[in-house]
């Protein structure tokens, strides 16, 4: 090397330390974090996509020319055509804006039962985990015992003691999914309690009620929020699941459950009846799973690699 | 002493998410047969990486070991390794004992099978003589009762005899090399001071050599040929233990040895801590890796990389205080004091 | 390990009250009088009220739950609204086909899973990886009733290859019979788990991967196939019979909805045209006895936890 050569008196000059600028430390925050894996990951935008396709064309159903409920007896399982884009059901109504206005159904039922199961989940957890002690004890033996019992078979069975309705469907639902999302928030509250901020507010004699709400409750977010977007896709399944059993929204409001339901009569003529609504929640509980595993992988910074 | 082993400008990258790690950064050291070399810095140097490539336990990726970087055993470079000649390396030429021995002994195979492992895969010994080849070498570490014990799970026996274990396993092929990474770190003070004596007295015995990675100068002293001192992926400075321990020239070395407890020092001299936190690998200093913490950092370590200097036979270390137009700067005291070190 | 055993045993209790509550629930808020169903036209009013006070119906809550449990304890689960027949013999004949079916779905998960999970998670983010993650999120997302439906438009009304309904053709009565007619059945009960398994045998086979023992392993001079055989497959597969444990409540529920979609003779037709008849009874036993087959594979699946992991023979619990 030539370099020795160049070196002057000057360049050996002591240093005074605190004249070195700190490098600047590399951080990224959550978001940060979500925005690079969508850019680098080709699934999660198609998914994306995808959902908000379906969310936008349940939202745009009412601009479809066709009523999903009127009659036309002339009109009975036509094929799909330029006029009836799926083609008609066994009642000659529109196929395609039937399966809209089922979407709007769907996923109505979904975000708002987990909306429900959500905030009683996040409630339980966080004062599950943040009085502990005997009450913990208590309260997640309960929500193990709960979750022995198939929220499915709980949810058929307090329908049979109600009339099946949008309402009804969302608050049952809402009701008996919350335990996965209270043991998550639960866990989180036990680490966040012990962190010196939670201690800190104690100290100055915040009361608990504050603690909780502006302390403890934001900083569950990111887990609450992948627990919410699984909770979603499972709602949509259940409500599916119960209303192609009979047992969810009643005829003739559509849902696409229920659509299915009707279209397994006709499985011998019209298969395509079957399909459609089918593969709208494939689509939809399919993009809502590839969302939650991106949310996950990027709120979560232990699983960065 | 002819060289078992050499480590020729060895640089290991990690390309993680959030940029790329330069882990180990031009490294060059070697072990004789039967010596026993040392590894010391602080952690997140570079020198369990460096263990692991000597070992071959890198996974590539995230890992990738730069291309002009050549880790020879023999004559011959581990890189270039068949898969037969790996297998015969690992385990029969090679060993190595972990920090954690916990998480190195899989939790759900009985002792003496693992130790068992590595006879079956070096040697052509019948199931009964390998049966009693295990229970030898449990013994020889010190665990009482083999013949039942060795038929227990990792997670019923104590730290200390886990790392038994890891070393009787380690030794049961006789290796040229051992690598111990941190062998001691997890275990409280005697027990280090019982495991650091079996490594030295099966080194005697079989001429072992060992390359130990510790962080902890206070072990090295009793145990150590030479030492390799390395901060934030590169050598600071490399020499036999009376070298480092009464000679040393690098400024990392004297903040190092300062910060070793020590009984014979004299009360009123204080233990200093180096100011500062290791470096970020990702956006490594330029110049001198240690220039940031360096109580005499000049203009030139910033934008530098000073070349090793050899002082004496075996001894050089990389700082521009060796530099004609350097100011000359006295040690610190206590190094010129520390005569009755390591006796 | 007794001790185990004692434990799980205890932590059984509270589950099965709060499963003998809801039953007994079911029976109680059931709306009608049950007595309606003992009337006979030409009985006095006297003779009413006698039956009324045999069948306990004048006795408080209490009583009644505990002649409730006295009865279910005999076996007595009270006798179908419809039909009149007993609800314990009526389950009971129910019950193989449903277990059947389930045990078939469950062996078909676990003997698909194990292979694509490993094969998944030794060639992580290659392109075998990639198919078998991809079709996995497939198979989580898939509606059970609609794969059913599409199998059924497929296999059998396309290709003529299996029947799509019942357990038996009439007239033959021969074990291959039973078997061509669950294929479908056990594929779409099989479905969601085997994507759930795979996808968790991918995730522990990386995570094991990644242990220090492996590097211990490869260390001794292993072969990578010798790592995997002799270290990491029992590892990564020790977790899935808890997988199948947490996941036994799928396999119940999925049950019914695809005994109903392939009108597969089992409990969960049964317990289905209960609910749509408000048969409470029968409702009452077909609740009662998926939460025991609920618990009780529950329960086997920690047993042999316990008996394949040395860490918890000690009478621990697992971390």
């Amino acid at each position: 090397m030539t370099e020795k050569q160049e070196l002057t008196q000057q360049d050996f000059l002591p240093v005074n330390q605190a004249e070195i600028a700190q490098e600047e430390t590399y951080q990224r925050g959550a978001f940060e974090n979500l925005k690079q894996s969508f850019r680098s990951n080709m699934m999660a935008k198609v998914a994306l996509g995808v959902l908000i396709l379906l969310v936008l064309s349940a939202i745009l159903a009412p601009l479809s020319p066709y009523d999903p409920d009127a009659i036309d007896a002339k009109n009975k399982l036509a094929l799909p055509s330029a006029q009836h884009l799926f083609g008609t059901d066994e009642m000659g109504r529109d196929y395609f804006t039937r399966a809209l206005y089922g979407g709007q159904i769907s996923l109505l039922v979904g975000l708002t039962s987990m909306c429900i199961s959500t905030t009683i989940g996040v409630l339980y957890g966080t004062i599950s985990g943040y009085v502990g002690g005997k009450v913990d004890t208590c309260l997640m033996r309960l929500v193990d015992i709960l979750m022995s019992i198939p929220s499915f078979l709980l949810i058929v069975i307090i329908n049979t003691f109600f009339t099946p309705s949008v309402t009804t469907l969302i608050l049952v639902i809402g009701m008996f999914t919350w335990q996965g999302v209270a043991r998550i928030t639960r866990a989180q509250t036990l680490s966040l309690k012990k962190r010196d901020f939670i201690l800190a507010a104690r100290a100055l004699g915040v009361n608990h009620r504050t603690i909780i709400l502006r302390h403890i409750v934001p900083n569950l977010v990111n887990q609450v929020m992948v627990a919410a977007s699984v909770t979603i896709a499972n709602a949509i399944m259940l409500e599916s699941s119960l209303s192609f059993l009979g047992y969810g929204v009643s005829v003739p409001t559509a849902s696409w459950g229920s659509m299915l339901q009707s279209a397994q009569k006709y499985v011998l003529d019209r298969p395509m009846l079957a399909v459609f609504p089918g593969v709208f929640i494939l689509l939809t509980i399919l993009s809502l799973n590839i969302l939650s595993d991106v949310l996950r992988e990027a709120l979560n910074p232990k699983l960065n690699k | 002493m002819d060289t078992l082993l050499r480590v020729n400008n060895l640089s290991v990258f990690y390309d993680t998410y959030a940029g790329t790690v330069q882990a180990v950064r031009g490294v060059s050291f070697s072990v004789g047969k039967g010596e026993v070399v040392a590894i010391v810095g602080e952690s997140g140097c570079g020198k369990t990486v460096t263990a692991k490539t000597v070992m071959g336990l890198l996974r590539c990726p995230p890992a990738r070991i730069a291309p002009e970087s050549q880790v020879l055993f023999g004559e011959k470079n581990i890189y270039q390794f068949t898969q037969e000649e790996w297998q015969r390396y690992r385990g029969g030429d090679c060993a190595m004992i972990f920090q954690d021995a916990l998480a190195a002994l899989n939790p759900t195979l009985t002792v003496g099978r693992q130790v068992e492992e590595a006879l079956l895969l070096h040697t052509s010994l019948s199931d009964e003589e390998r049966k009693r080849e295990v229970v030898r070498l449990l013994e020889s570490v010190g665990i009482p009762q083999p013949q039942a014990r060795m038929k227990q799970y990792p997670h019923e026996f104590s730290g200390g005899q886990r790392q038994r274990i890891m070393i009787a396993m380690a030794l049961a092929c006789r290796p040229k090399l051992l690598i111990a990474d941190e062998p001691t770190t997890s275990l409280d003070v005697t027990v280090q001071a019982q495991i650091l004596d079996l490594i030295q007295r099966r080194r005697q015995e079989g001429e072992t050599a060992v390359l130990l990675i510790t962080h902890d100068l206070g072990i090295v002293a009793n145990i150590a040929d030479r030492l390799v001192v390395m901060y934030g992926g590169k050598v600071m400075e490399t020499g036999s233990c009376m070298d480092i321990f009464y000679r040393p020239k690098h400024p990392y070395t004297w903040a190092l040895l300062r910060a070793v407890p020590r009984i014979d020092r004299k009360s009123q001299e204080k233990l200093t801590s180096i100011p500062g936190a290791p470096p970020d690998l990702i956006h490594p200093p330029q110049g001198c890796a240690f220039h940031p913490r360096c109580p005499y950092c000049m203009e030139v370590c910033r934008h530098r990389q000073p070349d090793a200097v050899q002082v004496d036979e075996g001894h050089s270390y990389s700082c521009w205080l060796s530099h004609p137009l350097a100011p000359k700067i006295d040690p610190p005291v206590m190094e010129k004091e520390a005569v009755t070190y390591g006796d | 390990m007794g001790k185990f055993i004692l434990k799980r045993l205890l932590q059984m209790i509270p589950v099965a009250m709060l499963v003998a509550f809801f039953s007994f629930a079911i029976i109680e808020i059931a709306p009608g009088d049950v007595l309606m169903h003992y009337i006979r036209p030409n009985m006095t009013n006297e003779e009413i009220e006698e039956l009324r006070e045999e069948l306990g119906l004048n006795d408080g809550i209490v009583e009644k739950f505990v002649g409730w449990g006295k009865n279910v304890l005999q076996g007595n689960l009270g006798y179908s609204l419809i039909n009149h027949r007993s609800v314990a013999a009526q389950i009971q004949e129910r019950i193989p086909a449903t277990v059947g079916l389930m045990g078939a779905s469950l062996v078909l998960s676990i003997v698909v899973s194990i292979p694509l999970g490993l094969l998944s998670g030794v060639y992580k983010n290659r392109w075998v990886d990639q198919l078998i993650s991809a079709i996995s999120y497939v198979g989580i997302s898939v509606p059970s009733f609609w794969l059913g439906i599409v199998l059924i438009i497929v296999f059998s009304l396309k290709l003529g290859l299996l029947p799509s309904m019942g357990m038996r053709t009439v007239g033959v009565d021969s074990a291959w019979d039973v078997i061509v007619h669950g294929i479908l059945p056990a594929i779409v009960l099989s479905a969601g788990n085997t994507a759930v398994f795979t996808r968790y045998i991918r995730a522990s086979t990386i995570s094991e991967l990644e242990e220090e023992y492996v590097d211990t392993a490869k260390s001794k001079g292993a072969s990578s196939r010798r790592i995997l055989c002799g270290h990491v497959i029992k590892n990564c597969l020790l977790p899935i019979i808890t997988l199948v444990g947490m996941n036994l409540s799928h396999l119940v529920v999925g049950s019914f909805i695809v005994e109903s979609v392939f009108s597969w003779p089992g409990m969960g037709t049964l317990g289905m045209s209960a609910i749509n008849a408000r048969d409470y009874p029968v409702i009452m036993g077909f609740t009662m006895m998926s939460c025991i087959i609920l618990m009780l594979g529950n329960f086997i699946a920690d047993i042999l936890y316990g008996f394949c992991d040395p860490r918890i023979q000690q009478g621990g619990d697992r971390q």
